[in-house]
């Protein structure tokens, strides 16, 4: 008997790509971008069980993060979230992805903190091309609704004096359903960011932090065109969401 | 030693091959916790019989182990990562 062990991701790869695609051992997200409102701090997964180091330059202070010693053989430690939190004067900077002895540079991601004082930015979580979670913003304009079903019946509202009150229901609602809706716009990012919204639209697992609390969500928009810096200028995307539980609480 | 990841939303392909190959039979456990220690019970056997004048098989594991996946969204991330999880398969080849 032979035994072989393997790690396993909720990821995929792309036709392209060919079979059994492995993908990426260091950083677990494509884009070379993230966005993070000023002064919020972000996650970036990262795939710890090869030995890789992470440097970056946040306040003057040079920083390296070493992952080898956070795996520690559970299939939980193959994967660590690094919070990167912005500079106090809110200066973008790279965060610099390296082998073990800093020889190659495997991934350079560029976080930029967004000022953003008219609108609430909103916070979208989903599971990404590797299986982990991603973590993005839409800085913009953002439209909330709700859309309904129900059903009706007729109702005999005859009483025993053969008559019957106006005030009656004879036309009865019932089975009332609700879901909610949200469309969100990114605000103006860079076409490399392209990769995180192709991912989104492409995800299973979608979470939207809105009104305080963590709700999972399911994009709408089943038409996806890049938009790039040379045809559209400037690139904004508008994503409708729609929440993945019903308004009205009928969880039984 | 690196182990291989497997995405799971693709295929993902085992081949065997062993000349005189009668059958080739594989437990597979998906399991969190510690490689070597903690595979639990096969969540699925499967046997297969090369084709006359082949020497091999190829199994596909993909949809078995996405199954054992669950996504979710509790903090802190670092530790509530039960979608990732070891894949244990042992193939047993008869000749």
């Amino acid at each position: 008997m032979a035994t072989s062990y393997y790690l396993a991701f909720d990821g995929y790869g792309y036709f392209q790509e060919g079979a059994t695609p492995e993908l990426s051992r260091h950083a677990l997200i494509s884009s070379d971008y993230v966005y993070t409102p000023e002064g919020t701090s972000i996650d970036i997964p990262f795939f710890t069980e090869d030995d890789i180091e992470i440097t970056y330059t946040v306040n003057g202070t040079p920083t390296t993060v070493d992952l080898a010693a956070d795996f520690d053989n559970t299939a939980a430690s193959a994967v660590k979230y690094v919070t990167f939190a912005p500079n106090t004067n809110n200066s973008p900077y790279t965060i610099n992805v390296y082998n073990n002895g800093q020889t190659t540079l495997l991934k350079g991601i560029n976080l930029i903190p967004v000022c953003e004082p008219k609108f609430t930015p909103v916070k979208c979580q989903f599971i990404n091309k590797f299986g982990v979670l991603q973590t993005m913003y839409f800085f913009k304009k953002s439209v909330e609704g709700f859309n309904v079903t129900d059903s009706v019946f007729k109702r005999n509202i005859i009483n025993s004096n053969a008559s019957y009150n106006t005030g009656d229901v004879q036309s009865q609602r019932f089975d009332v359903k609700a879901t909610r809706n949200l469309t969100l716009n990114t605000g103006f990012i860079n076409e490399d960011f392209n990769q995180t919204i192709e991912e989104l639209f492409l995800s299973e697992n979608c979470w939207i932090t809105y009104d305080g609390s963590t709700i999972a969500a399911t994009p709408q928009n089943k038409d996806f065109t890049y938009n790039t810096s040379l045809n559209n200028k400037t690139i904004n995307y508008t994503v409708a969401f729609s929440f993945a539980s019903d308004y009205i609480n009928n969880v039984r | 030693m690196p182990e291989t990841k497997i995405n799971t939303r693709s295929p993902y392909y085992l081949k065997y091959t062993q000349s005189g190959m009668v059958q080739t039979q594989i437990d597979i456990y998906v399991y969190s916790g510690t490689k070597t220690t903690d595979k639990g019970t096969a969540v699925a056997t499967l046997t297969k019989k090369p084709l006359p004048g082949d020497d091999y098989v190829i199994f596909e594991i993909s949809e078995l182990v996405r199954d054992k996946l669950t996504p979710n969204i509790s903090t802190p991330l670092n530790n509530n990562i039960t979608y990732v999880k070891w894949v244990q398969v042992e193939s047993t080849i008869t000749t």
